[in-house]
């Protein structure tokens, strides 16, 4: 199991090098440059004369060939420091940036996750147990649309609904103008009116994904042996239904959890767009049209750290739990 | 010879059973819900063909001095409009006006709603038609189904013309990711080793970067991308669930005793494996495609949503819908009439991939 961790985490290495290496050739090949890009939106008085932008170019290795700036920007990741910003706006070091916009992402991705699990769990043993019956059907049906409804159709449709008809819930933003001048509990009552619509954005298509999931798992497991000896015993259908069945399907529910990782960090561009919401999402498209490299590479290592060890917890809790897998 | 020896003498012709396609056919129509979303993308695919015939203000055949034009084969392509009505004569869309001035004999035959995808219909294109509403008043009615932007477009017309934009991203681009997919897909698993090994990390290299956020970056590459760029980039980073599927069924399937029978008959690795196995791998294949294309579609509107698609004369569906998010508090049908159309599209396409999935495996046809 360790010398199969062990070389996972080898590949995984390599991976990461081919994917920031890409990457990187990419952002340097894109039209324009950190410099011009700010030139572009600066007003005179900021703008920099030649021999600083000289001096900045050279700072940022961006006179040299792209494959030279990788080399100098994974040296230092290997020393730890993933570098300042570009951008005159934000020239913060790449971990505050990214650190301070992720707690914004967290508090919807979390949330959201959290409430998938609590809701598609009941929603799963449901359908298994009543099965084909009419409420069933509705039920999977109406998980079915939500399933192919896009996100940003959703979030407009709930918009059009709750912030435009009725008035109830605010269009956008994280807070509202008078945020610092509420009490704890109109503050409490202020994030979470606007937090709602976002988070429910986030969470009908997976809950939908997980819920038939679920319910494709266990109507295979209840098909098997030891839950029809289980029944001749006496066991009630219920406890066949949670205990015994249950269980067994958990397994390949485990996997989603680490597949899911990558996605609780990078956010989503489109809801963040959408609801103005300062997370990593929208970071990143500022940051992409920004052209502020040492961002956008932070960025991408972070989520392809994420992507690799979700994959590598999904493997290895498998292992854990199933004791018939095993990795040699 | 009586009648009863002669029926005997018949050779009994063995009844010969209905082949893979055909069964999956079978089993595939009585799934209603994967009917109704194949009727309804045979439905779309007939609009967008049709869509200058449905709407614009173009005519569809016209009679002028003398020749016989089809000016609205303009609407597929600009330059398929007829120089005599652009560069010629200067009709500026002006069709109706400007024939009865120019040449009291011609005629034409209109579409079925004199409106127009991208300009606003001026009080002086048509006789008895007024101009289109700005803003807040284009709500719709009877006029304008879907209502009028806030320049005086009519809707309908741009969410009509706008299909075929939608259509086709879908088909390209999972066409390209289809050929990149069972490509790579067929080579890995057919050979395995290193080839296998290197393949696979290749494929878990795109995977790492979230789709939309590699979309985004390499559409950066370009300053202002065509509608063809969105569409090839959509392609290039959607092959990845396709290659795996196929991965994994010619992993399965070059065991199977037939593709040795075919080895020692001496087909060649080629022939064996997008002849022989591929085949039989198709089915599969096919269920990751069709949600690909359901992909494919948001993804495409979630980019001019964003305001980083292409750079298209016809706006597509996503750019009415951005234009709606621009003016959410006072025009909701700017919003609501392509968030339908998205909705259903990409609902439709899940649909029948969906319906492909159950009608071709055997384990869940039958019951």
């Amino acid at each position: 199991m360790l010398t199969y961790i062990a070389r996972r985490l080898f590949i995984g290495v390599f991976t990461i090098l081919a994917v920031t290496c890409l990457v990187y050739g990419l952002i340097r090949n894109m039209p324009g440059t950190p410099l011009t890009q700010m030139t572009e939106t600066a007003n005179v008085r900021q703008m920099m004369d030649e021999r600083q932008q000289e001096e900045l170019m050279k700072q940022y290795h961006l006179d040299k060939h792209w494959i030279v700036g990788y080399g100098y920007w994974l040296g230092n990741v290997f020393q730890g420091d993933l570098g300042r910003g570009i951008n005159f706006s934000d020239r913060r070091r790449v971990t505050t940036i990214i650190g301070t916009r992720l707690p914004n992402t967290l508090k919807l991705t979390v949330t959201s996750l959290l409430l998938t699990y609590m809701l598609c769990i009941p929603m799963g043993l449901y359908s298994t147990a009543k099965n084909a019956t009419p409420g069933e059907r509705t039920l999977a049906i109406t998980l079915y649309i939500l399933y192919a409804l896009p996100t940003f159709v959703a979030a407009i449709y709930l918009n059009l609904f709750f912030a435009v008809k009725l008035d109830w819930l605010p269009l956008s933003g994280m807070t509202s103008e008078n945020y610092s001048s509420l009490s704890t509990l109109g503050k409490t009552w202020d994030v979470l009116k606007h937090v709602i619509l976002p988070i429910t954005c986030l969470t009908y298509g997976s809950l939908a994904y997980y819920t038939r999931f679920i319910k494709a798992n266990m109507l295979e497991t209840i098909q098997q042996d030891y839950i029809r000896t289980a029944l001749a015993k006496g066991v009630s259908p219920r406890r066949a239904l949670v205990v015994h069945a249950f269980r067994n399907s958990l397994i390949p529910l485990l996997t989603l959890v680490g597949l899911t990782l990558p996605a609780l960090l990078a956010g989503s561009v489109i809801l963040e767009s959408i609801y103005q919401w300062d997370g990593i999402g929208r970071l990143f498209i500022e940051k992409i049209s920004q052209r502020d490299y040492p961002v956008i590479m932070g960025l991408v290592l972070m989520f392809s750290v994420m992507t690799l060890i979700g994959q590598l917890l999904a493997d290895v809790l498998y292992a854990v739990v199933d004791p018939r897998i095993t990795y040699s | 010879m009586s009648a009863v020896q002669e029926l005997a003498e018949q050779p009994i012709k063995p009844q010969q059973s209905l082949g893979f396609w055909a069964t999956s056919w079978r089993h595939y129509r009585k799934r209603k819900f994967a009917m109704a979303g194949l009727i309804y993308v045979i439905f779309l695919g007939l609009v967008a063909i049709f869509s200058p015939a449905i709407v614009g203000t173009k005519p569809i055949v016209c009679y002028y001095k003398g020749n016989i034009y089809f000016p609205a084969m303009g609407y597929y392509n600009p330059s398929w409009e007829n120089a005599i009505f652009t560069t010629g004569d200067h009709f500026n869309n002006r069709y109706e006006p400007n024939l009865k001035q120019n040449d009291p004999n011609s005629w034409a035959i209109w579409p079925l709603i004199r409106q127009d995808p991208i300009e606003r219909v001026q009080a002086d294109w048509f006789e008895g038609q007024p101009a289109n509403p700005l803003s807040i008043e284009g709500n719709p009615s009877g006029q304008h189904y879907f209502g009028t932007s806030s320049v005086g477009v009519d809707v309908f017309a741009q969410l009509v013309h706008g299909t075929r934009v939608a259509l086709l991203v879908g088909f390209v681009s999972m066409a390209i990711a289809s050929v990149i997919g069972i490509v790579i897909g067929a080579v890995s698993g057919y050979y395995g080793g290193w080839v296998d090994f290197i393949l696979s990390r290749f494929i878990e290299i795109i995977l790492c970067v979230p789709t939309l956020i590699l979309v985004i970056a390499l559409l950066a590459m370009v300053v202002s991308p065509s509608i063809w760029q969105v569409v090839f980039v959509i392609g290039l980073t959607g092959w990845t669930g396709i290659a795996r599927l196929t991965r994994a069924e010619f992993m399965k399937l070059k065991q199977i005793e037939y593709v040795a029978a075919a080895k020692a008959m001496g087909a060649g690795p080629l022939r064996i494996m997008f002849v022989h196995i591929l085949r039989n791998a198709l089915a599969p294949i096919l269920v990751p495609i069709s949600f690909g294309i359901a992909g494919a579609i948001f993804t495409e509107s979630a980019l001019s949503f964003l305001g980083i698609g292409a750079d298209s004369q016809t706006p597509t569906w996503g750019d009415v819908l951005k234009e709606g998010q621009d003016h959410i508090r006072s025009m909701w049908w700017l919003s609501f009439f392509p968030g339908l159309a998205i909705f259903t599209t990409v609902l439709a396409y899940n649909l029948i991939g969906e319906g492909i999935q159950e009608a071709t495996d055997p384990r869940t046809r039958d019951v």
